[in-house]
Parts: structure tokens; C-alpha cells; sequence
């Protein structure tokens, strides 16, 4: 009997210790959850590292993918998106809290693994597709996803999204057309310049401004936030001295 | 239903009839082996054959990918036969449905070919018919009803794939997007969701007619 005892008996003292805690605790500790484009992996991380205010959390995907989840109840409390696209279409759902803000912009690469000989010296988008049609295949971010977007302006532009169109490889966001091109799986890949740095891959030429529409990465706080004081203090974050010189430092152009 | 849907919907049809068509012959000899060897080994054998049915199918598309990609040895030496690749076109999506399918498919003629009695096949061995011509003349058409389903339900499979399709054949329009690449897509794109829903229901439909048609296929194996 005697021996008995202790385990209810500390499961109850267990059990009112989590009471007393829990409500106070969570509070306190409501973490910032932060869903961010792909291409601000690194970089967001960084950022919640700094963040005094709170726990960050941060989750990373293709915008058009987080957008998607936001308007459909997934927990979050601040949006970083690679297009001001999805940040409209969620002011459109009802989804924001108000507060937003351009941090960022970027340039568009065109990439191909490190060293590869195929597609060496091809100087532009028309000098690729010569250089590898008909077998070659080029990954590109899915149709909605920023990135994927943003390439199939510049190729419009070009006059040359036709003739890319059988090469086109659709990867779920940035950085998976990223990994697959840096593993030699596809010839070449388009990822954003801040992306070019981060893997062993070679840029073969930019897809110029005036192709696309301005790559610019907004901030929005929203409506569903489970920490609404947070979020807005990590959109301020956003635009502390420290923050920006992090953006730029990994090679973000600043508004 | 637009055309560039039924561009789709085509294309996931002929993935999965190719695929069923190149895995036939191989399905029914492993299915004769499974249900007729007797070894110690089998179970192991039994347990390869069905890997992929439990395997998460980003795993098997991995390991087709590790296997046959372009810059792997296999993918390499496909290259120097060929000319072409592997990865990234519809014979990828026809290696990953078919590889996926597999299991299916040979579970249901190892179970039909379980069925048939073997002093039939003793009965025409005796009659002087050799191995092969027993197994072509009474083996298999005892148990074609189930060779029958396990197609149609491999089929149906084929039509689903997609976790090791989207690692080994990638998103190419017209080329390697089958019905669930499309919808995964749709869902990206602002205002895809309608079209994403028609097919959504095409999707549906054929699988319950594919899951029909093998119970009708089953129901005849029980009573002939």
C-alpha cells in the first residue's frame, strides 16, 4: 500500500503544478509564428535570432503554398511573402491584420550546378535553349509560386516561354529548383540572386528588371495571430538598422 | 473541361495503360513464382515485391531518382543506349506508376493462381503437356480473372501516383503532369481551385470505376 502511494500522489502534485503554470506560461511564452517564402530561409532564421520580443517560429515554403494554408486557418501570425500577389489575394480573404510592409527585393538568375560544361558561356535565355533543345530540361518554380511566376514574365518578355515550355521542369518552390539544379538532376534552374549564393551553383545570366514585375518581398501581420503584439513587433523588427543590414548582407536590395 | 485539362487526363491515362502493360508479364511470372516456389528466400522475395505498396512513395521516388537520375550511372548509361533521358519525362512517370502499381498487381495473381487447384496442372503434365505449355494452356487461364483485377487495380493506382512521381518525373507540362501533378499545382495558382475540382471529380470517377470493375473481376473469380 505505502509503496503505492507516491505515484498517484505525485502525478496529482504533477498535474496542479502544470495548472498553476500552464495559463500564465502561455501567455507569456505565445510564440511568433512566421511563415516565409522559401528564399528567406536563411536569412528569416538569422532575424528570429535576433528577436527579442518572443520565440519565433518559422515555417518556409512557396508563397503561393503559405498563402493557401493562412486562408484556411493555419496558425500563424506574420506573412513573408516573395509577391505582393499573395499578399493581396489574403487582404482579399480577410485575412490580414492591417499592418504591412515591402522589406526586400531581388533579381532574377538563371543558375546551373557548379562547373557543369553544358551550359558554359550561354550569355542568355535564347543561348540556353539553342545550347540544350530538345533533351535538356530547365527547373522552374510551380505556376503561382513567386518565383515561378516572376520567370514566366521575363520568358513572356523574351518571346520565348513557347519554346521553353516542353524544357520546364515545375518544382514546388525556389529552393527545390535550387537543390535539384546544384545535383546536376536538371541542366539550369531560375532562382533568385540571394539563392545563387547560398549553393554550389553557377550563375549563367540574370533575367533583367524590366522582364518581370518588381520582386518585392512584403510583410503582412495577421488577422488570426495568436500574438498580435508580437507580430507587429517583428514587422518593426523588420525595419530595425540591424535587420536591414542582415538583408542586405545576404544580398537583398533594400526599399 | 478545358483542353489543356483533358491534355491531362489523357496523359494520366496513357501513363497508367503503359504502365500496367510493361509491368503484365513480369507481374504474372513473380505472381506464379510467390504462389508455386517453395523456399526458404520467398518471404524475402514476397517482401521486395510488395516494398512499395508500404514504402512512402517520395521514398520510392527517391530511390528511382538515386537509381536513374541524369547525373546517376544507370540514368547515365540509359543516356548512352538511348540518347534520351529518364528523369524528368513520361517514362519516368511510367516507372514510377509501374513500380508503384506493382505490388497490386502481383498480389492479386499470386492470390488467383493460389486458387487453382495443381493436380490440374498434374493432370495435364501427365498428359505429356510440358511446364510451360501447362502453364500457358491451364495455369494461366484459370487465373485470369485475377490477372484481370490486379491490372485494373494497378491501373487505378498508376492513375493516383503521385509522391514518387513528383521526384522522378518533376511537373512538366504536358509531359509528365498527370491528374494529382495538375491538382497539386491548381492549388498554387489564384483562382486554380475550380479547375482543380473538375479534376477532382474526373479523378474520382475513375477510380470508383476502376474499384467497381475489379469486384465484378473478383465476384467471377468466386464463382466461375
Amino acid at each position: 500500500m505505502t509503496r503505492k502511494t507516491p505515484v498517484p500522489a505525485l502525478s496529482i502534485a504533477l498535474l496542479c503544478a502544470l495548472q498553476a503554470a500552464s495559463p500564465a506560461q502561455a501567455q507569456d511564452a505565445a510564440p511568433v509564428r512566421v511563415l516565409a517564402a522559401a528564399s528567406l530561409t536563411e536569412v528569416v532564421e538569422a532575424l528570429a535570432g535576433g528577436f527579442r520580443a518572443a520565440r519565433v517560429e518559422t515555417s518556409f515554403g512557396g508563397s503561393s503554398a503559405l498563402a493557401r494554408q493562412i486562408r484556411d486557418g493555419a496558425p500563424a501570425d506574420v506573412f513573408l511573402s516573395a509577391s505582393p500577389e499573395w499578399v493581396a489575394y489574403l487582404a482579399e480573404a480577410g485575412a490580414l491584420a492591417g499592418d504591412e510592409l515591402v522589406f526586400a527585393r531581388n533579381r532574377l538568375v538563371c543558375v546551373a550546378a557548379a562547373g557543369s560544361s553544358r551550359t558554359r558561356g550561354v550569355g542568355g535565355a535564347r543561348g540556353l535553349l539553342d545550347r540544350i533543345r530538345p533533351d535538356g530540361r530547365v527547373a522552374i518554380a510551380d505556376e503561382g509560386v513567386p518565383a515561378g511566376e516572376y520567370a514566366r514574365s521575363a520568358l513572356v518578355s523574351l518571346g520565348l516561354l513557347e519554346s521553353f515550355g516542353p524544357l520546364l521542369v515545375g518544382q514546388q518552390d525556389v529552393r527545390a529548383v535550387l537543390h535539384a539544379v546544384e545535383r546536376g538532376e536538371l541542366d539550369a534552374g531560375f532562382v533568385y540572386a540571394t539563392d545563387a549564393r547560398i549553393a554550389a551553383v553557377d550563375v549563367l545570366f540574370e533575367l533583367e528588371s524590366e522582364t518581370h514585375p518588381p520582386i518585392e518581398y512584403v510583410a503582412a501581420a495577421l488577422r488570426g495571430a495568436r500574438n498580435p503584439a508580437g507580430a507587429r513587433a517583428f514587422l518593426d523588427h523588420l525595419r530595425s538598422p540591424a535587420a536591414r543590414e542582415r538583408l542586405a548582407a545576404a544580398g537583398f536590395a533594400l526599399p | 473541361m478545358s483542353s489543356a485539362e483533358l491534355d491531362v487526363v489523357l496523359l494520366s491515362v496513357r501513363v497508367a495503360a503503359l504502365a500496367v502493360a510493361a509491368s503484365l508479364v513480369p507481374g504474372i511470372l513473380a505472381g506464379w513464382a510467390l504462389a508455386r516456389w517453395r523456399h526458404p528466400l520467398l518471404p524475402l522475395l514476397q517482401g521486395v515485391v510488395m516494398l512499395p505498396l508500404v514504402l512512402p512513395p517520395v521514398v520510392t521516388g527517391y530511390l528511382l531518382l538515386f537509381a536513374l537520375g541524369r547525373s546517376r550511372p544507370l540514368g547515365q548509361a540509359w543516356h548512352a543506349l538511348t540518347g534520351g533521358h529518364v528523369a524528368y519525362t513520361t517514362t519516368a512517370c511510367v516507372i514510377a506508376a509501374a513500380v508503384v502499381g506493382f505490388p497490386l498487381l502481383v498480389e492479386a495473381i499470386r492470390l488467383s493462381m493460389l486458387g487453382v487447384d495443381p493436380r490440374l496442372e498434374q493432370v495435364s503434365r501427365s498428359l505429356g503437356r510440358g511446364p510451360l505449355d501447362t502453364f500457358l494452356r491451364v495455369t494461366l487461364p484459370l487465373a485470369l480473372p485475377g490477372v484481370a483485377a490486379g491490372a485494373v487495380l494497378s491501373f487505378a493506382r498508376a492513375l493516383g501516383e503521385f509522391g514518387a512521381t513528383i521526384v522522378l518525373a518533376g511537373n512538366v507540362a504536358g509531359e509528365t503532369r498527370t491528374i494529382p501533378v495538375a491538382v497539386y499545382t491548381l492549388l498554387n495558382v489564384r483562382d486554380g481551385e475550380t479547375a482543380a475540382l473538375r479534376l477532382v471529380a474526373v479523378s474520382v470517377a475513375l477510380a470508383l470505376a476502376a474499384l467497381l470493375l475489379t469486384f465484378r473481376l473478383s465476384a467471377r473469380r468466386r464463382d466461375p
